[in-house]
């Protein structure tokens, strides 16, 4: 979840780098690049990602950037996921000084 | 990037496209690389072991039906004995050959019956794949089939050594069944070598899983 929510922040320009970053901004610590890679060909496969290679750059040493989109289905699971989510919070009982 | 680290890079990167699983994604390499700026050579080589592990992790979950084959079609590797006991009249002949001819002939006998047995669970496990997914790559099947031999041939080795060096009691199995004979813990480490050479001979020559295609209505 947290993989897809990343690439609809990143949109077009949502590539391996930029998602390892987004990613450690959110967890606050550093994220292996292979399993970011496990976890998008995991999405893919489920039809919730596509991929597209780019261009080869030299600063990558000749290899090209395989950049993800999150496709209609992977949209609609995000939002079934977050009213699900919503719900449960909501449901959860109030205790002193704030919410739980 | 000092030339050691260039140096390191590059072994790094080898290790990235040879030993992952099915070849690294390109992609995959390049944002390595491109992260690797301004990190240690310790962090690159972290990244890259953990990209091999999880390549690794998504081929036993891809193709772990194809492994348990293998598992169970090497179980009964050793009633392969049995087709030899009833060839022992060829196998007499053979040794009535001059040395060395007669060792070199008997273990190519022996080796090659293994062979073909592996051989036979590799093609069925293909054909039931092919079946499955409608897929089917001729020349990953031959890889596979080529890739065994040397991979056979080292894994008895050492299998052999093994039990020679393991202490155990000495088992007639002449007049064993071939239930008796699978049941036996001596037999462990040829049926280990024989699942070894079976599943990396699968991996190789099970079709490649494609990407799925986004269709315009899909994103």
């Amino acid at each position: 979840m947290m993989v897809l929510l990343a690439l609809i922040r990143l949109g077009d320009e949502a590539y391996g780098v930029p998602v390892a970053r987004e990613l450690r901004a959110i967890r606050g610590r550093e994220v292996a690049l292979g399993s970011i890679y496990a976890a998008l060909e995991r999405l893919e496969a489920k039809g919730l990602v596509t991929s597209s290679l780019g261009e080869p750059t030299p600063e990558r040493g000749g290899r090209a950037r395989r950049f993800f989109r999150v496709t209609k289905d992977g949209m609609r699971q995000v939002q079934a996921t977050r009213r699900a989510l919503t719900t449960l919070w909501r449901s959860l009982p109030e205790h002193e000084g704030g919410k739980a | 990037m000092s030339r050691n680290r260039s140096r390191g890079d590059g072994a790094a990167v080898w290790v990235l496209e040879h030993l992952a699983p099915g070849g690294s994604d390109p992609g995959l390499t390049g944002d390595v690389l491109e992260m690797a700026e301004g990190h240690s050579a310790h962090w690159l080589w972290g990244q890259v072991l953990l990209a091999v592990a999880a390549g690794y992790g998504r081929m036993l979950r891809r193709h772990w039906p194809a492994l348990f084959f293998a598992l169970a079609w090497s179980v009964s590797a050793p009633a392969l004995e049995l087709i030899q006991r009833q060839n022992e009249a060829f196998e007499a002949r053979l040794w009535t050959m001059r040395w060395p001819w007669s060792t070199i002939c008997d273990l190519g006998y022996s080796l090659g019956l293994a062979l073909v047995f592996l051989w036979t669970g590799l093609v069925i496990c293909v054909a039931l794949y092919s079946m499955a997914t409608w897929r089917f790559d001729a020349r990953r099947l031959w890889r596979g089939i080529w890739l065994s031999v040397p991979l056979y041939a080292v894994a008895l080795a050492a299998a052999t050594l093994l039990v020679g060096l393991t202490p155990h009691s000495w088992i007639d199995i002449e007049q064993m069944t071939w239930v008796q004979l699978i049941r036996q813990p001596v037999f462990i480490p040829y049926d280990a070598a024989c699942w070894f050479t079976l599943s990396i001979a699968m991996l190789a020559a099970l079709p490649r899983g494609r990407r799925k295609r986004a269709t315009p209505a899909s994103l």
